[in-house]
């Protein structure tokens, strides 16, 4: 077994992983019994949901899914603000 | 598996790369056995920082490495996402908290989701 069978069979063992990782954060969403616990579960989802897209891009060796990765990280954090601010005060821009 | 159009990375790349991805995907799984386990909130607060540091350094560390061994120039740009990410988890997740706090205090006062204050000042 070469090294590059072993980075490819390794790439695609942390994608099962991650998108598993994504399924429990999916089933923390609908179980959670309040709103917070939901807006928790979905900051947890992007973040794997991003790690999973570097990987993706480390598996067919090419640059473009990072700034795809980068934009998820961006709107995942604004959404979550947005989200934790509506529980906090009924409303996101005051 | 598309096979990438540049020559592929010495064996010692592939290799600590494969390592790094696993070792990511490791934590961020066991973050997430936590998150659907655990019981109280504050338990379940910690999972996303597991995955933001841990798995997210391991996998962008090994990004970094295949792209530098792939192109043989460094490729610095894994560290914009890194920063970005480290620097918003904390607020996200302190917002959070406070949003569990103020939730509970809400709800021990016994008042009901409409009856809020209509300005904090």
């Amino acid at each position: 077994m070469s090294a590059q069978q072993i980075l490819a069979w390794s790439t695609l063992a942390a994608q099962a992983m991650l998108a598993l990782a994504m399924a429990l954060a999916v089933f923390r969403m609908i179980r959670g019994p309040r709103a917070q616990d939901r807006v928790l579960a979905f900051d947890k989802l992007y973040l794997v949901a991003m790690l999973l897209i570097l990987t993706e891009g480390i598996a067919r060796g090419t640059k473009l899914y990072f700034e795809a990765a980068l934009i998820v990280a961006l709107l995942g954090f604004v959404s979550t603000v947005a989200m934790a601010r509506f529980l906090l005060r009924g409303e996101v821009i005051e | 598996m598309s096979a990438p159009a540049l020559a592929p990375p010495p064996d010692w790349a592939a290799l600590a790369t494969a390592a790094l991805l696993l070792i990511g995907a490791a934590a961020t799984l066991v973050a997430a056995v936590g998150l659907a386990r655990w019981n109280s909130f504050f338990e379940r607060a910690h999972a996303p920082g597991v995955v933001a540091t841990g798995g997210l350094f391991a996998v962008a560390l090994a990004s970094a490495l295949y792209f530098t061994a792939l192109e043989g120039r460094p490729s610095t740009h894994e560290a914009l996402l890194l920063l970005f990410v480290w620097a918003t988890t904390p607020v996200s997740l302190s917002l959070l908290a406070r949003v569990d706090v103020h939730r509970e205090r809400r709800a021990a006062r016994g008042a009901r989701d409409e009856e809020k204050p209509l300005s904090g000042a």
